[in-house]
């Protein structure tokens, strides 16, 4: 479906956030991506897919309440749906290129989506018959899927979903404090994130701010694996089983767990995790590849 | 849509590719979750008329096809003139009748997707333990994993345990999720 760019900021050297206003997109949850399609002049197309670093002002029938609505100065009635992508450029990539360093407000593009059911928060609930129910058991002692504490894990840009999912956290806490109707409090979250230098972090200020705000049920903690922020205590260096360990919820807590990176960063951090104890059905796992 | 400054041709079409589709040389890695640990590899193949259970063993004894072709990941990338080795579904299922037309796959971790028999029967699908010469990598479903290079990548499930037979369809775990039931790459049926 026709979309059009409506407002876009850099995040760090190599990536950049854009809002895509999409009239009559479905909502999309925390977690999903869209396919981006571009069209050349000549009508060659390309396509790539991109995960949503908001998604909180997709749904036009709840208020506006997010940050997003107003950065894009978005919000009362009457308005459209939008979507971010939060996009890093590949030195050999089709789209991306174009995504963070060529295209301006007002382009537009086509997004189909948003595609996704198994990366997301607040967890899907399956059918009680449905194939993804039926081998895949609740472990015993665990709360449902949709009430655990939660542990967010980001190498890079796989940060992008997960941060669409502190961001509907916020507004989901937002909303219960506002009214009483509304679902209770959402569970606690912990964002852990590891990127390269203090200058490659995405959304740091904003992270901050939302961990600040949250009254302690949200933890945003920051590993970097070449260059360490100046009084840092951590030297640079990649995230250890140990350190890893040490900075996630415990297993014995039953977490639902997402982790999204390259596929190196998820493999080892997955398997690290399994080991340590960690359900292997509650560790949910989104990789990166291809350019 | 009519296209706009700054994005031009960067790669050339191939005809090998299917709409939507470009190149990938790298062999990227997709799973919904951890690289399940397989102590004991079985594969369990029923009908409503019979079962069989195959040990490592027992698979590697039967005859395997050498099978280069194209392959197609619903998140846009194709791989071409791939090489693997495995076991034909023909063969897996002979002597087992059915009057089912469609099959549920289940995998090691708890992965499931379903397809009509007619893509898994009739020379359109194996069981594959050996990519580009060499024992598939676990990262990308071995021992051994699904292979139906007709469709989608999704469909060709990792680490298969089993493939039961049923007589209607049911959704598996991409297609409980909105992804399509068949998913045809030539048809571009990447969702429901």
């Amino acid at each position: 479906m026709p979309a059009t760019i409506v407002a876009a900021a850099g995040q760090n050297p190599t990536g950049r956030s854009i809002v895509l206003e999409v009239p009559g997109l479905r909502p999309a949850r925390a977690g999903q991506h869209v396919d981006v399609r571009l069209t050349a002049d000549d009508g060659y197309q390309a396509v790539r897919s991109y995960s949503l670093s908001d998604v909180t002002s997709s749904d036009v029938s709840l208020p506006g309440v997010s940050s997003s609505d107003v950065r894009a100065g978005a919000g009362g009635a009457g308005r459209a749906p939008q979507i971010e992508l939060t996009v890093e450029e590949l030195p050999d990539g089709e789209v991306s290129p174009y995504l963070v360093s060529a295209a301006e407000v007002g382009d537009p593009v086509e997004v189909r989506g948003p595609i996704g059911g198994w990366f997301v928060w607040p967890p899907t609930e399956f059918d009680p018959d449905s194939a993804v129910h039926a081998v895949l058991p609740e472990p015993d002692g665990a709360p449902a899927p949709g009430r655990s504490p939660v542990q967010l894990i980001g190498g890079g840009s796989g940060i992008a979903p997960l941060v669409a999912m502190v961001r509907a956290r916020a507004a989901g806490a937002a909303a219960a404090a506002a009214d009483a109707a509304a679902p209770g409090t959402p569970p606690p979250m912990r964002l852990l994130c590891s990127v390269r230098t203090p200058a490659d972090r995405w959304f740091g200020d904003e992270l901050a701010a939302l961990a600040e705000e949250s009254a302690g049920e949200v933890r945003v903690d920051w590993v970097f694996t070449r260059e360490a922020p100046a009084g840092s205590t951590r030297a640079s260096g990649r995230l250890t089983r140990d350190e890893l360990l040490d900075l996630v919820l415990p297993a014995s807590e039953h977490p639902l767990v997402y982790v999204c990176g390259t596929n190196s960063f998820v493999e080892t951090v997955a398997g690290w995790l399994v080991d340590a104890g960690h359900d292997p059905t509650r560790v949910r796992t989104e990789r990166f590849g291809g350019v | 849509m009519a296209g706009f400054t700054g994005f031009g041709r960067r790669r050339e079409a191939d005809p090998r590719l299917p709409p939507g589709q470009h190149l990938e040389k790298g062999f990227p890695v997709l799973s919904a979750g951890p690289t399940p640990n397989i102590k004991r590899w079985e594969l369990q193949l029923g009908t409503e008329q019979g079962s069989r259970s195959l040990s490592w063993a027992d698979f590697q004894a039967l005859p395997h096809e050498q099978i280069e072709t194209d392959i197609h990941c619903v998140t846009s990338w194709s791989k071409l003139g791939t090489h693997w080795s495995g076991v034909s579904l023909d063969t897996l299922f002979d002597g087992l009748d059915t009057t089912h037309e469609y099959a549920m796959t289940t995998s090691y971790g708890g992965y499931t997707t379903n397809l009509p028999l007619s893509e898994l029967l009739g020379g359109k699908a194996w069981v594959v333990d050996t990519y580009e010469g060499e024992p598939l990598g676990s990262e990308h479903g071995g021992p051994a994993r699904l292979f139906v290079p007709g469709l989608y990548f999704w469909k060709s499930a990792k680490w298969v345990q089993g493939i039961q037979t049923m007589a209607s369809d049911r959704r598996g775990f991409w297609e409980s999720m909105g992804y399509h039931a068949l998913g045809d790459p030539w048809r571009e049926q990447r969702y429901a």
